[in-house]
């Protein structure tokens, strides 16, 4: 299998925090990969690393085949970046953004930029300033596309939009990238926007990439487990795949990552009256997933293992 | 590539060297008494300084003056405008990802301020100049010497417009470390409107400012990132 993209070992520190670490991330060629996490997970930090905006200060990262570090010109133009915020120059028209931007890509599909221009109705001689957020980005988005790029990086494109202008926004970047097997990294906050669009997911917490598999792996390998005891639970052990847990009652909610015979086995030990297991979309296990752990764990969730086949592991 | 830049550049930044632009214009109406000799209004120069209104041109360098003045200013705004604001404005997100190696925007950006201090300061100056340099034109001797101020204080803009750029290109605290290339040239340079004596260590000063300034920005635009500590989602 080839990769977009590959790092390994990618760290970054501000002061002395390390904000990613010991990130080994690989988005196959072809994929819609969903980069999830909370504020102050690393997503962006991370997104401006493979995009040279931000040096590395350990790890290696490979986009296209070629070192971030050393990144050609020329690869760069095959690379489209649509930073947070959509930051355009504000007193440019639609047609001077164009003209500052064909120079710089030798591939550049004029037709294409005028379609998707047309397609979102958007009026050339209006400076960008005058834009609502969802035009800029849709702005963002034809300036990324029209240079045919094979590697689309977006980091929270959808941020601040409205709900039909989020929905039309992603269905157009889809269709029109990922019909030619194009490669799509895309951070954001909007768990529907992933469920909907994205192949695969890779979920970060405090840093770690804790979660990179399939996103229907994700959704039904994570699930709420519901324990009842007859009287005072006893306190939460650390079970294989446990990842969050909180005693409510009488009762113990669990979240588990692959929950399976080794884990009901486990919690009939200790005789509840019910086990009840709750299936989650793909928000509920996100929220369960990178929430919960600091209610029952002082230190980091347990590591992977073979009942939990969808962690990264890592500590 | 570059003309895309140079062109985005020089629109964001012309009408910064109005103002300059205009108040050299005065100064130089008043070094040539552009109006007693067109007939048009009256003598500036009898207005402004009418101690001095028979003295020779540059005699009163208040055309060094003002071009050391106006044209720091307009180097010092250039420097910063180009800076701070794509900084501000998030657009070095943008300018950064297009695939340009960042000297090309670096030329760029030093390039279209050039352009710009050239029309504002150092035209006005040259203009000056000559008119003093033609036979006929003032009733007083005139020596290329004289006009040394006003060159010194011309060449003093770009010493100031790199600091300004270096300033905003590189690291360090908005109420800090950032400002030392500014406070530097400006601690250097401060003294020089009341002397403008020809000497070989003003000449060296500006060269000796300009070549760190330059290299600094050189050093520094390959690496400079988009870093903000307080992002970190």
């Amino acid at each position: 299998m080839s990769y977009a993209i590959q790092t390994r070992g990618l760290t970054k520190f501000y002061g002395d925090k390390a904000v990613v670490r010991s990130l080994d991330l690989k988005v196959p060629t072809g994929c819609v990969y969903g980069f999830l996490g909370r504020n102050g997970a690393g997503k962006s930090t991370t997104i401006k690393l493979l995009t040279g905006m931000v040096h590395l200060d350990q790890g290696e990262a490979e986009v296209l085949g070629e070192n971030v570090a050393t990144l050609a010109v020329e690869t760069r133009a095959r690379i489209a970046y649509i930073a947070e915020g959509h930051p355009l120059y504000g007193w440019m028209t639609i047609n001077q953004l164009e003209q500052f931007s064909r120079p710089f890509y030798s591939r550049w599909n004029r037709e294409l930029f005028d379609r998707i221009i047309d397609h979102f109705e958007l009026s050339r001689q209006k400076k960008v300033r005058r834009f609502s957020n969802g035009q800029r980005a849709q702005v963002s988005l034809a300036l990324a596309l029209a240079p045919d790029p094979e590697l689309l990086i977006l980091d929270d494109p959808t941020l601040g939009l409205d709900t039909v202008v989020r929905r039309d926004f992603l269905e157009s970047m889809i269709q029109i990238i990922q019909r030619e097997g194009r490669t799509i990294l895309f951070s954001s906050h909007n768990l529907g926007d992933v469920e909907r669009v994205a192949d695969r997911i890779g979920v970060m917490v405090d840093g770690v990439l804790r979660v990179d598999c399939p996103t229907d792996l994700f959704k039904s390998t994570v699930r709420l487990v519901v324990v009842e005891f007859g009287g005072t639970p006893p306190p939460i052990a650390e079970l294989p795949g446990l990842v969050s847990g909180m005693i409510n009652g009488r009762r113990w909610e669990l979240v588990f990552v692959g929950y399976g015979d080794t884990q009901v086995e486990l919690l009939q030990r200790l005789k509840p009256v019910a086990i009840d297991v709750v299936e989650l979309n793909l928000e509920d296990a996100f929220i369960a997933y990178t929430r919960g752990r600091r209610r029952i764990f002082a230190n980091d969730p347990p590591a992977a293992t073979e009942a939990s086949p969808v962690l990264v592991g890592r500590s | 590539m570059f003309r895309a830049l140079f062109v985005k550049e020089l629109r964001e930044s012309w009408w910064l060297g109005l103002l300059p632009l205009a108040m050299m214009l005065y100064y130089s109406a008043v070094e040539t008494e552009f109006g007693r000799v067109s007939g048009i209004g009256f003598g500036f120069r009898h207005v402004s300084h009418p101690e001095r209104y028979h003295e020779m041109p540059f005699g009163t360098m208040a055309l060094a003056r003002s071009a050391l003045l106006w044209g720091s200013l307009l180097a010092c705004g250039l420097g910063l405008w180009q800076t701070f604001r794509e900084s501000q404005s998030r657009t070095w997100h943008f300018l950064f990802y297009r695939p340009v190696d960042r000297f090309t925007i670096l030329w760029a950006k030093v390039s279209a301020a050039a352009v710009v201090y050239t029309l504002a300061i150092l035209i006005p100056v040259l203009a000056v100049c000559l008119w003093a340099a033609t036979p006929g034109t003032h009733a007083s001797p005139f020596r290329w010497l004289l006009t040394y101020p006003a060159w010194y204080a011309v060449a003093a803009g770009p010493v100031f417009y790199l600091a300004a750029l270096f300033a905003g290109m590189r690291r360090g605290h908005l109420l800090g470390t950032r400002w030392w290339p500014l406070i530097g040239v400006t601690a250097s340079f401060g003294s020089i409107g009341s002397s403008f004596l020809p000497t070989w260590r003003m000449d060296l000063q500006i060269v000796v400012w300009a070549a760190l300034l330059l290299g600094g920005a050189l050093l520094v635009a390959p690496v400079r990132d988009e870093l903000h500590s307080a992002d970190f989602s």
